[in-house]
């Protein structure tokens, strides 16, 4: 146990590192100017001269780089150009928002997505497996955006049943629902038809027959062997959807006006503030990495075939 | 019992993943104020609109029985350091917090405010201010002579770190504190803008300027202006909070207002959504194509066109190289595109035929129309030295029906026989281009502020060549530096009036197409707004009529 999480945990190390050099070099590798965005654009070249030197920027790359990194050890991340402020507090104060979309819609989807796929999986050809189909064939086929406009129509400017804009964190869960449904419904979508067609899929292994010769019920062989087996994929995928969404979704954030960090990190491209856009994808790497590693766990845990070392 | 164990196992897993999900989404402090404060916005009031005249309740009045008003913007503010500013949040946020030299209205008028009033020496070198008595700033201490020279000198030895003094103050050398109501500037060069000058240089308090220098904006703690309104809250991708400075040193009573929220709202339907639901009670500019999604509320909102101060333009690359160098090439490229469609495109808008727009010195009205005709176009293509080179259009992925234009604008060229590739990027790539002078045809908006063409426009755009366009007119950039030069309005006028003659004959190297319209939608009750030309309104004395508080 000890050398796998050693191991996972030198990994996580490596991939925030790799997630580091490789920031820094695409925000450097694309054309624009961090000074030239951070001045208006009719700043003298006198003037944006200055403001490279203020913000490091006439150093070689190498040293850049080394001063990036030296300041991540000792917990600075730099300051943002956009924000003027230390990237980390901006940063915090985004990460907020976007976890708690992220715990409202991953709640959402686990509670819907997993007894809707087994139960279709196990009732093939049935109305509860038809409703699952045609759930999942339309959250795979609706865009994103659409999801939005129609929420925002029916659940706010029609019912008025919830608030069209706003956030208060997970204090007053009514402002997360439309964007917990907006983000979750596809991600859902998928994790239903990978539930339902594992379960298919276990349910016609050789074992599930041997299961029912030696008398056991269906209930038991579905909750004993099948769902066991069936699950692994679905939270595989269950675990790489949430960490996409810990990487912010910018549509979602736009539409609901939620001040959450996937906004923030277009903003900070498009601006070339690089150390606000460094600072953000190395934070989203590590998150993404700790989630898989639960997910290894959880996996590991459930199939003794998968053991962690 | 190893059952259970490994269930509890997995549970526990989860659960730590959640909870700490949950710990981190809680803390954060942000709140929806509306609901915080039980009615900081009119949802929780009336949540399905409501005015006197519908018998509903008030959509102005809390629950706590304080006047609050939800403004829309659409673009978000990034910060609050009112010195280095660049976008138009953050105007307006130094507006309703900090009390400027002079006051504008962003369409060429300004009146004093801190500053009297000044007076010139003979050589127009030496600004003598003269400051108003019982200026006070929020934390009830005197703004005097010594906050205003602390400041001036403050920008004169750090102009050029700030982009905006960079430009206001380019010829600010030094101040001097001549007694507690009198400061006075020393100047390189005299400029005609003056007034603009002195109304963009909002005033902070001299011992926080010394203590935190530029740091002084870092956070709403520190603020300690002298305006209208007092910043309480700024929740970065919300929204603003401010509350009415009821000690303003001019009297605390110039609204009914407690309460306005400023709301960051990007998309339109969410834009909508809000002013259907009472959770804004303004719009910003309301999508061409969204209008009707308001028809339900129509008979509580006021919407009006407005004409901003805004223009798309183009820049031709004229190095004596490009294809676009070529006066006739120039022409047929304006005669084969329909700017009345780029308008309806729009859904409004106004053809340009010469530099100035509406408010502007050295606007005419009346100037030659370059209208749309394929045949001229082929015509004057057919004099041109055009080879079939590929033209590229150049703009920006994030303005505003820039990609419709383009697509038609290529489109019409092509039916002329001009080749065509449009670069849609995004702001950093255009700026690099533009700085390596890497396009034929560049198209971005561009504004007037305050009816001043030249500090923002003309200098840097023409006379410097900011974007690289290689053109150099000694006569056209002498014009222009004679009118940035001259303190007489009517000279200087006519100064302009040569310029934008010099500008329409070259059609190049910069030609406006199309103003820009806008249309606010406010609902009903709302009052005190100053329309500003730039679009949208200024909303320092915003209030509600006593009608609609019942």
């Amino acid at each position: 146990m000890v050398k796998f999480f050693t191991k996972r945990i030198l990994c996580l190390l490596l991939v925030v590192w790799i997630v580091s050099v490789l920031a820094f070099v695409m925000m450097r590798l694309a054309p624009g100017d961090a000074a030239v965005m951070a001045l208006p654009d009719y700043a003298s070249e006198e003037q944006i001269a200055l403001m490279r030197t203020k913000l490091g920027l006439d150093k070689p790359y190498i040293t850049q780089y080394f001063m990036y990194l030296g300041g991540l050890f000792r917990g600075d991340f730099g300051t943002s150009v956009l924000y003027e402020r230390p990237c980390l507090d901006v940063i915090m104060e985004r990460l907020p928002a976007t976890l708690s979309v992220t715990v409202v819609c991953s709640a959402m989807v686990l509670l819907i997505s997993i007894p809707l796929g087994i139960i279709a999986g196990v009732n093939k050809g049935g109305p509860v497996d038809f409703f699952a189909v045609l759930f999942a064939l339309l959250g795979q086929s609706m865009s994103v955006v659409w999801i939005c406009v129609l929420l925002l129509l029916l659940c706010s400017v029609r019912h008025n049943w919830l608030p069209s804009m706003g956030y208060e964190g997970l204090r007053d869960i009514r402002y997360l629902i439309m964007p917990a449904i907006a983000m979750g419904y596809k991600m859902c979508a998928g994790m239903v038809r990978m539930g339902r067609s594992g379960m298919i899929d276990v349910l016609d292994e050789d074992y599930i027959t041997c299961a029912y010769a030696r008398g056991m019920s269906p209930w038991a062989v579905n909750c004993k062997y099948a769902f066991k087996n069936s699950i692994i994929p679905v939270i595989t995928i269950f675990g790489m959807d949430v960490a996409s969404m810990l990487a912010g979704a910018v549509i979602i954030e736009t539409t609901f006006t939620i001040p959450g960090i996937g906004s923030m990190l277009v903003k900070a491209v498009s601006n070339r503030d690089y150390p606000l856009t460094q600072s953000t994808l190395v934070v989203t790497a590590a998150m993404f990495a700790i989630v898989n590693l639960v997910v290894d766990i959880v996996n590991a845990l459930i199939d003794r075939r998968m053991k962690l070392n | 019992m190893k059952k259970t164990k490994k269930m509890l196992t997995i549970t526990l897993a989860l659960g730590m993943v959640l909870t700490s999900l949950a710990g981190c989404g809680g803390g954060s402090g942000t709140s929806q104020p509306a609901k915080q404060e039980g009615a900081g916005g009119s949802t929780a009031q009336a949540p399905q609109g409501g005015t006197p005249e519908s018998g509903g309740k008030s959509h102005y009045v809390n629950a706590d029985g304080k006047v609050v008003v939800n403004w829309e913007r659409t673009e978000g503010m990034q910060s609050l350091n009112i010195w280095n500013y660049t976008s138009g949040p953050n105007y307006a946020f130094a507006e309703m917090v900090f009390d400027s030299l002079y006051v504008s209205d962003h369409g060429g008028n300004c009146k004093p405010c801190i500053c009297t009033g000044y007076d010139l020496s003979e050589d127009n070198r030496e600004v003598t201010l003269h400051l108003a008595e019982g200026v006070k700033f929020f934390d009830g201490s005197d703004c005097d002579a010594d906050d205003v020279y602390t400041q001036m000198q403050y920008i004169a030895d750090h102009k050029d770190e700030m982009a905006l003094f960079a430009t206001n103050w380019k010829y600010l050398e030094s101040a001097e504190k001549v007694d507690s109501h009198t400061v006075k500037l020393y100047l390189s060069e005299p400029f005609f803008s003056l007034d603009i000058s002195l109304a963009y240089t909002y005033i902070a308090k001299a011992e926080e300027i010394e203590q935190y220098g530029a740091s002084l904006f870092s956070s709403t703690k520190t603020l300690n202006g002298t305006g209208k309104w007092k910043l309480e809250e700024w929740v970065d991708g919300q929204y603003l909070k401010y509350s009415r400075n009821y000690d303003y040193w001019q009297g605390g009573d110039f609204t009914n207002v407690d309460l306005l929220y400023v709301w960051f709202i990007k998309d339109p339907t969410a834009q909508n959504a809000a002013f259907i639901n009472g959770d804004v009670d303004y719009i910003d500019t309301v999508n061409v194509d969204l209008k009707s999604m308001l028809d339900p509320v129509a008979d509580q909102c006021i919407m009006e066109e407005q004409v901003k101060e805004q223009m798309y333009y183009l820049q031709f690359k004229m190095d004596g190289k490009a294809p676009t160098s070529d006066q006739n090439l120039r022409y047929a490229v304006m005669h084969a595109i329909d700017r009345e469609a780029f308008c309806t495109l729009m859904g409004g808008g106004t053809v340009m035929n010469d530099f100035f727009t509406t408010h502007a010195e050295g606007h005419q009205p009346d100037k030659p129309v370059i209208g749309y005709d394929p045949e001229l176009a082929k015509e004057y293509l057919a004099k041109s030295g055009y080879n079939g080179e590929t033209l590229v259009l150049l703009s920006r992925s994030d303005i505003d029906y820039a990609d419709s234009i383009m697509t038609a604008m290529a489109d019409y060229l092509n039916q002329i026989g001009i080749s065509t590739r449009v670069d849609m990027v995004d702001t950093a790539t255009m700026n690099s281009r533009r700085n390596d002078g890497d396009y034929d045809i560049f198209m971005v908006n561009l504004a007037t502020w305050d009816g001043n063409a030249l500090t923002q426009n003309l200098v840097p755009r023409v006379v410097q060549d900011m974007h690289h366009n290689g053109y150099v007119n000694q006569e056209l950039n002498s014009l222009i530096l004679k009118a940035f030069g001259d303190m007489n309005a009517e000279t200087r006028t006519a100064t302009l009036e040569q310029v934008g003659d010099m500008l329409h004959e070259l059609q190049g190297p910069l030609v406006p197409i199309v103003q820009i319209v806008g249309t606010p939608c406010i609902r009903k009750g709302i009052t005190g707004l100053i329309e500003n030309p730039l679009g949208g309104y200024i909303i320092t004395d915003i209030a509600v009529e006593e009608s609609y508080l019942q």
